[in-house]
């Protein structure tokens, strides 16, 4: 029996690996539904979201990367589709090189025309990338939406919008034309005259960077998704009120999911999520009982 | 001046940070402003360094045939044809547009190679928890029962587990895992925050006075 | 006669700093008057060229239900502001509503050129729930030919209470406006479109359109909407301001405020705290700095991670492999990449002294460059330069994920005997511990980042918790200089601030049902 144990504790690592494998790819393929339970974090990000009136201009600091996409890019999208349905007007910029790229990429997502392109007053307008559709809602690039890019500076960007957007962010990404062009950038100097940041954040320059200067210096509302293993680290924020909400990884874009109404890659991903959870705690607990099992019979040899 | 210079840059740009944050009155305001943008334009070079440095280093082992010198060629050829296609085959409109080869090759190339490594993660937290996370003390029991309402917490899993086990409304595992997420993580996160800001500050300050000068390269 | 330190210091940290911080602590703006539940506004009608009144009101819970349970609203005037009222008119339950949370009435008996008070009434649960007194309102005829109100439109109502002030605590070259929205000003309204800015160099104008915002409250808190004019505003220059409405095609002008003078400050009073705390804490960094240096003896506790340096590096010497020294994967800017390297000078000595090989793979530029000077001087120091070699400290990529699989093949291909991780860390934390502990390597971690500790502490046998990784440099050197700074950071930073925290909590406690809490709370706010 003590072989047995002993065997267990030093397990080749390349079982585990197939088994979190295994845990994680079939749930995907046997459909199984589960009941999502919205959390107060993700409530309370979406009823802040919720009380912004009509036209109201949101900045969604994207700071992520492709290795965190299946926990930050169903917020993203989630996050697009609300804000096109509800008539709230976004400027999409990064901290993080890839992130105005993962943006184009959930706005191609969100978008629900099956159209290539229409004409509009002898223009060529994309969909997907000029016009999002989202059931009867279109929002516009330039009017409804506009995505800045990148810039590089970490916090000190922050730190410079609060008192120039436009020494910041000069030109837009998609045509390189100067902010004052759009107008959706009408009005729009400084950091303060935002309504509401949303940031998607893995790590850094992200939600920590944005708290302590976005909102703590410019008094900018601020709701939050992070990575899961990001999360614990900004509750202190979200309970002294510094942040609106929070999205903490999966689950929390599966719960954004089910608040907003439309379930998507987050809600599906976290069967595989679930089955994982259990594998690694019934591995602890075999490595427990094998631990325990093999010192309690060298205490009594001892003896 | 080899040491004296950086010393006094140092020490203006970060008094100057320092004291802005009090007194916005012009020219510190200025100043700050100033400083942030040379810092966006110094730190724009320095992604430009490190990718000129990558090649110089790559090409050094290709010439010297160093051992692994043919993943020193995959580096470069991947180097060369993401900017090739960035900068040159656009079809006339910005590299990062929608449509371009550039956003090709992120999303169908670059996007699955970092989510794949990310994604090795999995792994490694299944394996190093299978091994380290033993119930050898009083500490490390609470610990683990703690991680094991958390996990089962923050899946649909718990609520079927907590009817199993007959928990009362209020006390069920989803709740208990609020609680600890709520009250000790974020009493322990701050405890660290506090303490990490204040050597933050203390590290900070003695840059900013030339105390510390290990960055420049020994004492 | 004197006082015991101890005494005078405890007396200062529970007395006088609480006290001092208190009375700097910034203070909120002006709020927006209003008067619950009805809020009654009146306006002399926009467009009647007969004069009339219209008055607008918010209405009272239960005004929602239906007509058998919720009575209706009486309209009361007078023409003094102490009464008598007289009752002039009802508006029924049934009455179309002028926006869901709002009710408007107008008077037309009126004479232009006399003054009204208007009150509304309501009895609700058998007392009769009764308004403020708006006016004195006096009805204005329009004059012919200008767009005339139909009967049964919803008046919109203008914004009120509008203040235009040099914005606060700034560097100039920005006024702040502020304002009591329109009743009609209501959530996700269809039909209200929002506010425009106005302004002019003088107040008969011309005024130009300088912004527009959305509706709705900036500051829930003082229930009033702020917009912030940055738009080629010259200090010591002379404006004047207006505000209008737009609903459902009309407009509804604010009063003229002016003039208002933008201007520069010199000091945040914001942040009045903040400077008290910070100069404290730089105050006992320097004093406890002056004290080590004058030769007193400061004790700093073990730290086992920082005792075990030396023993992880002998243990390398011994088996005859390689020492791998990762100084995190972020840039010179942090200040954990600075710390890793005072680190990383201990170990680069030791290695020199030992003989044994040491390599560093980075994952930044600049931090190679300064990785090559502390290793080369460190070997300098130790009495090696000939053992130092550029190739020892290298660079592989920016990238997260790339730099975690190349230190990764590194690893395992090489199998050194010593790990050190010190500096910060992101997800790539327990990919390179992992595989690290798989080829049996013992191994040191640091780092200040939260998140990537308890993947340290499970995979690696010795970590740096936060501080300790900053608290390196004094612990390995032992300098005075060092020592004294952190001393100083533990007393004037920690001591302060907690003993500051319990105060203000036990105070905050005790005092909630006074109401003060809030504003207690607030203190500690950063503006």
């Amino acid at each position: 029996m003590r072989k047995i144990f002993e065997k267990l504790l030093a397990i080749d690592r390349r079982i585990i690996f197939l088994v979190i494998f295994l845990a994680v790819s079939v749930p995907i393929f046997l459909g199984i539904k589960i009941n999502i339970k919205i959390t107060d974090e993700v409530k309370a990000f979406y009823d802040a979201v919720s009380n912004l009136p009509s036209g109201a201009r949101i900045m969604v600091a994207c700071d992520f990367d492709p290795g965190s996409e299946p926990e930050l890019q169903p917020m993203t999208e989630s996050g697009f589709r609300y804000f096109i349905q509800n008539k709230l007007r976004f400027v999409i910029i990064g901290l993080w090189p890839q992130g105005p790229m993962q943006a184009n990429k959930a706005l191609a997502a969100v978008n629900e025309a099956k159209d290539e392109f229409t004409v509009e007053n002898g223009d060529t307008l994309y969909f997907g990338t000029d016009l999002i559709v989202v059931g009867s809602d279109t929002a516009r690039y330039g009017v409804d939406f506009i995505n800045l890019g990148f810039q590089a500076g970490n916090e000190l960007v922050i730190q410079r919008m609060g008192s120039s957007l436009k020494a910041a962010f000069a030109s837009d990404l998609r045509l390189g034309r100067p902010i004052e062009d759009f107008d959706i950038m009408r009005g729009l100097n400084k950091l303060s005259d935002f309504e509401f940041i949303y940031n998607l954040s893995a790590g850094y320059p992200g939600t920590v960077e944005w708290v302590q200067f976005a909102v703590d210096r410019f008094h900018v509302p601020c709701g939050a998704g992070n990575t899961a293993v990001q999360a614990p680290q900004v509750y202190p924020y979200l309970d002294s009120g510094q942040l609106s909400g929070l999205m903490g990884g999966m689950k929390g874009a599966a719960e954004l999911e089910k608040v907003v109404g439309h379930k998507a890659k987050a809600t599906m991903f976290m069967v595989s999520q679930t089955a994982a959870h259990i594998f690694v705690i019934l591995f602890i607990i075999i490595g427990n009982i094998a631990y325990f099992a093999t010192r309690g019979e060298t205490g009594r040899k001892g003896l | 001046m080899k040491r004296e210079i950086p010393l006094i840059l140092t020490a203006v740009v970060g008094l100057t940070f320092v004291v802005q944050f009090f007194i916005p009155h012009y020219p510190l305001g200025f100043m700050a402003d100033m400083f942030s943008d040379w810092f966006s334009i110094v730190a724009a070079c320095a992604i430009w360094l490190g990718a000129l440095n990558l090649l110089k280093i790559s090409l050094n082992k290709v010439y010297k045939k160093e051992k692994d010198w043919f993943f020193a060629i995959v580096t470069i050829i991947s180097f060369l044809v993401i900017v090739i296609a960035g900068f040159f085959f656009s079809g006339g409109r910005r590299f990062q547009e929608p449509g371009t080869n550039f956003d090709w090759l992120y999303i169908n190339v670059y996007s699955p190679l970092s989510a794949t490594m990310f994604a090795m993660l999995a792994f490694y937290v299944a394996s190093a928890s299978y091994r380290a996370f033993r119930a050898r003390n009083a500490q490390a029991t609470i610990l683990l029962l703690a991680a094991f309402v958390v996990m089962v917490g923050r899946t649909p899993f718990s609520d079927w587990l907590s009817n199993l086990l007959f928990m009362p409304e209020g006390w069920q595992i989803s709740n208990l895992s609020n609680i600890i997420m709520n009250f000790f993580n974020v009493a322990g996160q701050r405890a660290i925050m506090i303490g990490i800001s204040l050597g933050l500050i203390s590290t900070a300050l003695r840059i900013i006075l030339g105390i510390e000068r290990t960055y420049l390269g020994g004492d | 006669m004197f006082m015991p330190k101890k005494i005078l210091l405890s007396a200062f940290f529970v007395i006088i700093l609480p006290l001092v911080v208190w009375l700097v602590h910034g203070l909120p703006g002006q709020q927006s008057i209003s008067y619950p539940p009805y809020d009654l506004t009146a306006i002399s009608t926009p467009g009647d060229t007969a004069g009339s009144i219209a008055l607008n009101w918010f209405s009272l819970d239960g005004d929602n239900q239906s007509a058998e349970s919720f009575p209706d609203y009486r309209i009361l005037r007078s023409g003094r502001a102490e009464g008598p009222f007289e009752e002039i008119g009802i508006v029924a339950f049934a009455t179309p509503r002028a926006t869901p949370n709002s009710r408007q009435y107008r008077d037309s008996a009126v004479e232009t050129g006399n003054s009204y008070f208007y009150k509304v009434s309501c009895l609700v649960d058998g007392s009769s729930v009764e308004s403020n007194a708006a006016g004195p309102i006096v009805p204005v005829a329009q004059t012919a030919g200008e767009k005339l109100a139909v009967i049964e439109d919803v008046i919109l109502f203008p914004p009120t209470q509008l203040r235009a002030f040099d914005s606060p605590n700034d560097d100039g070259h920005s006024i702040s406006i502020e304002w009591k929205i329109s009743p009609n000003d209501v959530f996700r309204g269809a039909k209200f479109s929002g506010y425009d800015i106005h302004r002019s160099n003088v107040p008969e104008g011309p005024y130009e359109l300088i912004g527009d915002v959305t509706g709705g409250v900036s500051d829930p808190g003082r229930g009033v909407k702020i917009f912030t004019d940055g738009n080629n505003v010259q200090d010591g220059k002379e404006y004047y301001y207006y505000v209008n409405a737009r609903w459902d095609g009309q407009i509804a002008g604010s009063g003229v405020v002016g003039p208002v003078v933008a201007g520069q400050q010199w000091f945040h009073t914001g942040r009045g705290v903040s400077l008290i705390l910070l100069g404290i804490l730089i105050f006992s960094i320097l004093f406890y700095i002056n004290q080590a240096k004058s030769g007193k003896e400061l004790f700093i506790r073990k730290i086992a991670g920082l005792e075990a340096v030396d023993e992880a590096v002998g243990r390398a010497t011994e088996m005859g492999k390689k020492v791998f020294y990762v100084p995190g994967t972020q840039d010179m800017d942090n200040v954990q990449t600075i710390a890793g390297l005072t680190i990383l000078a201990r170990v680069a000595k030791l290695t020199a002294e030992y003989e044994t090989r040491l390599e560093v793979p980075v994952s930044r530029s600049l931090v190679m460059v300064s990785a090559r000077e502390v290793v080369k001087e460190s070997y300098l120091n130790a009495g090696r330069p000939d053992y130092y070699n550029d190739d020892m400290v290298y660079y592989l990529t920016d990238d997260q994920f790339g730099y975690a699989a190349g230190v990764d093949g590194l690893v395992v291909r090489q199998k050194p005997a010593t790990i050190f991780y010190q500096g910060a860390f992101y997800a790539e934390s327990l990919i390179l511990a992992e595989t690290g502990n798989s080829i049996g390597a013992i191994q040191i971690a640091g780092t200040a980042m939260p998140a990537q500790l308890p993947f340290f502490v499970a995979a690696c046998d010795y970590t740096l918790i936060g501080e300790e990784l900053f608290a390196a440099s004094a612990y390995l050197s032992r300098e005075p200089k060092l020592l004294g700074s952190l001393k100083g950071q533990d007393i004037g930073g920690k001591l302060v601030f907690l003993s500051l925290a319990i105060i203000f909590i036990v105070m905050i406690t005790l005092l909630q049902k006074h109401g003060i809490s809030g504003e207690m709370i607030r203190v500690f706010e950063v503006h």
